[in-house]
């Protein structure tokens, strides 16, 4: 991929193929950021600081940051912790059922958060079903748990994040060479011991990696935080933002809530500088590939069956209990009556035929999550590629896509949409084409997006293929094009499957971007889930949410079982 | 080769949603009037209502294209000013909650004042300004109940300040529902009815609040919530479904909602009659019966809703667009000032 | 301290059977090598003894301490606790420790004071010769001198036993002789008992006090260096350890002064020392066996000349008795297509 280096090829590919992909990444996410950013810096149509000089005076701003910052820090850890945990259990152990779990686990991660905070005010909201138990057994007169509290948020949060942190860690976790471990076991350590002294250091890249990744992802998050913050209006930075965008009566209140939303790229900054800064030392993310993970600690029966039960509660809570409220409520026939055989129906899943178009979002949603996991592993694997194998050789802007590559993961997905159409609304200078109102800005946006998902996922991927692999191509005579090509991607695809998956899951339910980009022919699930909510239809909502997390779920356990055989190559180390 | 299985599995997919729903394609011979053009709508009435409406109106106008976009209210405002900040905007047509909005674009101009010949039998207070926009339903702000939380119907908007409804009386948030802020001022309009101190009450009272009538109506329903400020058309439709919930109109007065439906001026010079026929037409019979069928109701003289009353028999708090105009800002900020904090 | 004592010990593996009813004893301070071609079961019995893998059946002891009794009460005992020093094939050195930390890891576990700390690991890196490295990280050195980190925190703890995993076959020919040397270095000073496990037939004679020779999980021999070259048990074990002339061979009946006449390939009858068994064998000649005569032994023409230094291997063409491998000193120089005239000096009758 060097670009200097082909002047006696006839077609230097691999620069050709960098330079689209840069021209693409200026097109689809510099542009609409830079006008993102202009356009935060403008106030009575000129340039100024007001916007940024009113978040800093205005009290509710100041108050909805220390909110978020309340949430967010907690439950970052919170999840982490949780996340590592079950990962360790899942991989290094030998708890009953470790296969199911590691596919079960993740399954939060698929279950889009308004969805998912709905069904918590289901179970803990004052008439949720927990809390009526609870009230029941205890013989209280009030409901003992409050879920519309930064307790309730925090909770939700990590029951619900957690799974990102399992996801991204369990890979790493296997790959470590399990003799690193037993040296730990032989020189006298317990398993639990070896866990903490080695495993954990070993895997502290990855583990800051998803805790950054969870970092964003709560403090950008929507969902969780309009449901349980209304009712007692607890604002967090999003919520905030979706009130500045509310304020039609406000002047520039679009350009002050893109300003606060630039704020919160100044946190994803400030993360991925920490981040970077930890990792300087610890050149040994390089996790050797040699040895798989060979027989897992084997715990004595207690303790076994004793995880086993922490693993079955942390299933049932985190994914169990949402799910099968969500599932309940969509079998209702009747909203508001409790329920019962008699007050139980399928018509609200037959109902959805009805819904126009309903066949067309379902589509739409399929291609465009399925479009944006492909466009989002090809970009985000020739950028990280880029960024790991030829920083050294400083190439132009690869530090600046980095950084842009991360930047929009930070951000609300309505400021994001909005930055779509300050950019998009107008045809294309120069090329005068307009995508404003088709399928492309939809595509674009949701790229945008979640590019950072792929990017976190495939760089990490990358620094764990030892070199020499590459050099061994080079010397049997192979291209750069030819090496990647028949190194690197094979070597990588279950890395790639994995990212498409990562980024499927958010797509396919994505409303923030979608109810402010869709137009006819273009409606998406979200949207429709969108106006269900609106509109008050929970039974509707409940039957799509199902739908949904079914779809998803089978589209994960189907590419799992796929890339499982592939992920034989980290395996030839073998005993 | 494992690729292949992923996409057959998507094609399938695919496949069993689209055989899922088959659209109905309309036999478009109608009156056959010399109208034509292209139209996008901006609106956040439900999309199945507007889609269908479109349609009736195609039956009748074959050649008249509009295209929809349809999106919360404070959404649609955003995606409108992002547009016009870029120069203009897509909406020929705008239909939402935010009269305060669609007043600020008329005064810049923007709107295009048409007084519709089937308005001429309708209260003229329904069409606003000089023309600039008109009700072509009507929604109200009442109080709901779930009938089995609550052992008599509250009557008028004092009784849910009562310590009945300590903690479970709600509102949406007048800083996200454009609708609640419109109440929220005709409240203040009439203080001998509710006024500031109504406010006062309920917020003594453990108010709670959400961000969009959609979630009011589901928490009244579970029972979540006793009782609510929220539309009539949503709880008279959830009533309908069998759930436990009832709506009152006060007895001081119910708050009118404003959502007229506008036409900017941007529409091309070809499809001006076309829009202004799509604003008749909504004032028809049979527009206003299919609006009926959906809860709403009617601006016009068909039958209303089961069980609803007409428009002339409820009473209202009359809506005022200059009073609305001059003191908005103003109320915003006292709110604010005095309830509208956030918390935590 | 130091005495292994291996009973019985099986260990399955779903349809396969790694280790196959294996006993064997590593007397106090002796140095014993396991070989055998890769598969042969050899890395299971050291992951057995350390604690990784859980045998089936069988019985293994340290100085009467039970590690694992399939018959007996009590539990496998953890890796942790056995007491046994390791060398893995892949170092295993952590990198996110420097090598002090490294070697330390031990001693902390056994929350031995810093002053005790600091003195051990100063003379275990003293032994292994990396007196000074104690800041190094793992990636800051080479594999040689990540081996003798791996070595100092297996050694630092004083452990009953030090196993070694195919510890020095990632190093190169040099290295990994010189590694050789210290290592008998070390065990002369420390006085541990030591299993080593390798492939490599070279460095396993030249080490050990008895070697183990495995094949198919089952323990085909278990003598000394000089008895499994001389005395080989089988076939398998004759080739498997240094090069070895086979020959198919038959009794012919005739026994003399502690002899027997046995037929080769050819009708050829020589005299090999008595041994009982069946009737029909083999007969081991190793290329020290043949030597060249100047009359009356047959001939065979030389087919290739490897020259060592310190002696010559010819490859000899013996008609149907296959290539003949044949060692002389380095004085006796025969040429290509030359005819050499032999006569066999030593020879084994092997039964299979």
């Amino acid at each position: 991929m060097n670009v200097k280096k082909n002047k006696n090829a006839g077609i230097p590919v691999p620069a050709i193929v960098w330079w689209v992909t840069v021209a693409f990444l200026l097109a689809a996410v510099v542009y609409p950021m830079t006008v993102l950013i202009a356009n935060s810096f403008r106030a009575q149509g000129t340039a100024s600081f007001d916007n940024y000089r009113r978040l800093f005076s205005d009290p509710s701003i100041r108050k909805s940051l220390l909110n978020s910052l309340r949430v967010v820090v907690p439950s970052t850890v919170l999840s982490t912790a949780l996340g590592v945990f079950c990962a360790w259990a899942v991989v290094r152990t030998n708890v009953p059922g470790r296969k199911l779990f590691s596919r079960i686990l993740a399954i939060p991660y698929f279950i889009p958060p308004f969805i998912g905070a709905i069904s918590w005010t289901f179970l803990l909201g004052p008439k949720g079903i927990l809390n009526r138990v609870l009230m029941d057994i205890f013989r209280l007169s009030e409901a003992p748990i409050d879920i519309y509290t930064i307790g309730g948020m925090i909770f939700v949060m990590s029951v619900y994040r957690f799974a990102v942190p399992f996801i991204v860690v369990m890979p790493t976790m296997k790959r470590i060479s399990a003799s690193m471990e037993e040296a730990a076991r032989i020189s006298g350590a317990t398993p639990l011991r070896a866990m903490l002294d080695i495993t954990l250091p070993l895997l502290l890249p990855s583990i800051l990696g998803s805790m950054l990744l969870v970092f964003l992802f709560i403090l950008s998050d929507f969902g969780v935080s309009a449901v349980l913050g209304a009712p007692n209006r607890i604002r967090l930075v999003t919520t905030e933002i979706f009130y500045l965008i509310n304020r039609p009566d406000l002047p520039d209140h679009l350009q002050i809530a893109s300003a606060y939303a630039m704020l919160l790229t100044v946190f994803a900054l400030g993360g991925l500088y920490v981040y970077r800064r930890i990792l300087k030392g610890s050149r040994y993310a390089v996790v050797r590939g040699e040895s798989g993970g060979l027989a897992p600690a084997s715990l004595p029966g207690a303790a076994k069956w004793g995880l086993f039960a922490a693993l079955c509660v942390i299933f049932l809570v985190t994914t169990m209990a949402p799910v099968a409220a969500a599932c309940v409520t969509a079998l209702t026939k009747t909203w508001g009556i409790p329920f019962s055989a008699e007050n139980a129906t399928l018509a609200n899943f037959t109902g959805l035929a009805a819904i126009r178009n309903i066949s067309r979002a379902f589509r739409n949603s399929l291609l465009l999550a399925f479009l944006s996991a492909l466009i989002i592993t090809a970009v985000t694997l020739i950028v990280s590629y880029m960024a790991v194998r030829k920083k050294a050789r400083g190439v132009a802007g690869v530090r600046i896509m980095e950084i842009m590559v991360t930047l929009p993961y930070a951000l609300p997905g309505t400021i994001i949409a909005l930055g779509m159409i300050l950019a998009f609304a107008r045809p294309l200078p120069y090329i005068g084409i307009s995508i404003y109102g088709t399928f492309s800005i939809l595509l674009i946006a949701y790229v945008a997006r979640f590019l950072n998902l792929g990017y976190n996922n495939i760089t990490g991927a990358i620094s764990q293929i030892d070199t020499s692999l590459e050099e061994a191509a080079r010397m049997a005579g192979a291209g750069e094009v030819r090496t990647f090509r028949d190194i690197v991607i094979p070597l990588l695809l279950p890395s790639l499957g994995g990212t498409m998956l990562l980024v499927i899951a958010p797509t396919i339910s994505e409303i923030s971007l979608s109810s402010l980009l869709w137009s006819v022919r273009n409606e998406t699930i979200g949207t429709v889930i969108y106006s269900a909510m609106e509109e008050g239809r929970i039974l509707r909502e409940a039957a799509l949410a199902v739908l949904l997390i079914l779809l998803v779920v089978i589209v994960n356990f189907a590419a799992h079982s796929i890339t499982e055989r592939k992920d034989r190559y980290g395996k030839t180390g073998d005993r | 080769m494992k690729t292949k299985k992923i996409i057959s599995l998507f094609l399938s997919t695919l496949l069993v949603l689209s055989l899922a729903g088959c659209g109905n394609t309309s036999a478009g011979a109608a009156k056959g009037e010399a109208v034509s053009g292209s139209l996008v709508l901006y609106t956040s009435e439900p999309e199945e209502l507007v889609s269908e409406l479109i349609a009736a109106f195609n039956r009748e106008y074959p050649d008249v294209a509009i295209e929809l976009f349809r999106s919360g209210t404070g959404k649609v405002t955003a995606k409108m000013d992002a547009e016009l900040a870029t120069g203009s905007t897509m909406a020929n047509l705008i239909w939402f909650a935010d009269i305060g909005y669609m007043k600020n674009l008329d005064e810049q101009g923007m709107l295009v004042h048409y007084k519709a010949p089937n308005a001429a039998g309708i209260d003229p207070s329904y069409v606003y300004g000089d023309g600039f926009g008109t009700e072509v339903r009507l929604i109200y702000n009442v109080i709901a109940y779930n009938t089995a939380e609550v052992s008599a119907a509250p009557a008028d908007w004092q009784d849910v300040t009562k310590e009945e409804y300590r903690g479970s009386f709600a509102i949406a948030d007048p800083n996200y529902s454009g609708g609640s802020f419109t109440a929220l001022v005709t409240h203040v309009q009439y203080p001998d009815a509710v006024g500031w101190k109504w406010y006062e009450d309920i917020m003594a009272n453990e108010c709670r609040f959400e961000q969009s009538n959609g979630a009011l109506m589901t928490k009244v329903s579970s029972g979540e919530y006793k009782a609510a400020e929220i539309v009539d058309f949503q709880i008279r439709a959830a009533k309908a479904e069998g759930s436990p919930v009832d709506l009152v109109y006060p007895a001081s007065g119910a708050v009118l909602v404003p959502t007229p439906l506008c036409i900017m001026n941007n529409v091309p010079e070809d499809s001006l009659e076309a829009a202004k026929a799509f604003v008749n037409w909504c004032l028809s019979d049979t527009a206003q019966e299919m609006l009926a069928a959906q809860q709403y109701i009617p601006v016009g003289n068909v039958a209303g809703p089961e069980g609803a009353p007409k428009a002339s028999e409820i009473r209202v708090l009359p809506f005022d667009l200059d009073y609305f105009t001059r003191e908005s800002a103003g109320i915003r900020e006292t709110y604010t000032e005095r309830f509208g904090g956030t918390e935590g | 301290m130091g005495k292994l004592v291996i009973d019985d010990l099986t260990k399955v593996f779903g349809p396969v059977t790694a280790v196959k009813q294996v006993s064997l004893t590593v007397g106090d301070g002796e140095l014993v090598s396991v070989v055998g071609p890769s598969g042969c079961g050899k890395t299971t019995l050291l992951r057995m003894i350390a604690g990784f893998a859980e045998p089936t059946s069988g019985r293994i002891m340290i100085d009467g301490d039970v590690l694992f009794d399939s018959a007996g009460m009590t539990p496998p005992l953890p890796p942790e606790k056995r007491d046994i020093g390791m060398v893995f094939q892949s170092y295993a050195v952590w990198p996110h420790m420097n090598v002090f930390r490294n070697v330390a890891y031990p001693l902390r576990i056994r929350r031995l004071d810093r002053k005790a700390i600091a003195d051990k690991v100063g003379a275990a890196l003293r032994l292994v010769h990396l007196t000074g490295f104690e800041k190094r990280m793992a990636y800051e050195m080479s594999g040689g001198q990540q081996q003798r980190v791996a070595l100092a925190r297996a050694l630092v703890m004083e452990p009953r036993l030090l196993l070694l995993d195919e510890p020095f076959s990632n190093l190169d020919a040099k290295l990994s002789a010189e590694m050789c040397g210290e290592l008998l270095e070390i065990r002369k000073k420390t006085g541990i008992t030591i299993v080593h496990v390798t492939h490599d037939q070279a460095e396993a004679m030249s080490v050990s006090d008895r070697v183990a020779v495995m094949r198919d999980g089952v323990l085909l021999q278990y003598d000394t260096p000089r008895n499994v070259y001389g005395v080989p048990a089988n076939t398998f074990t004759a080739s498997f350890i240094g090069e070895a002339n086979i020959f198919p061979a038959e009794r012919t009946g005739r026994e003399a002064d502690g002899k027997m006449e046995v037929c080769l390939p050819g009708g050829r009858k020589i005299f090999v020392p008595f041994r009982e068994g069946k009737k029909e064998g083999f007969v081991l000649v190793r290329p020290g066996g043949f030597v060249p005569v100047s009359d009356g032994g047959e001939a065979f023409p030389v087919k290739e000349i490897r020259f060592f230094g310190d002696s010559v291997r010819y490859e000899l063409d013996g008609g149907e008795l296959g290539t003949l491998h044949m060692s002389a000193p380095p004085d006796a120089p025969y040429k290509e297509g030359e005819s050499v005239p032999l006569r066999i000096r030593d020879a084994l009758w092997l039964d299979s």
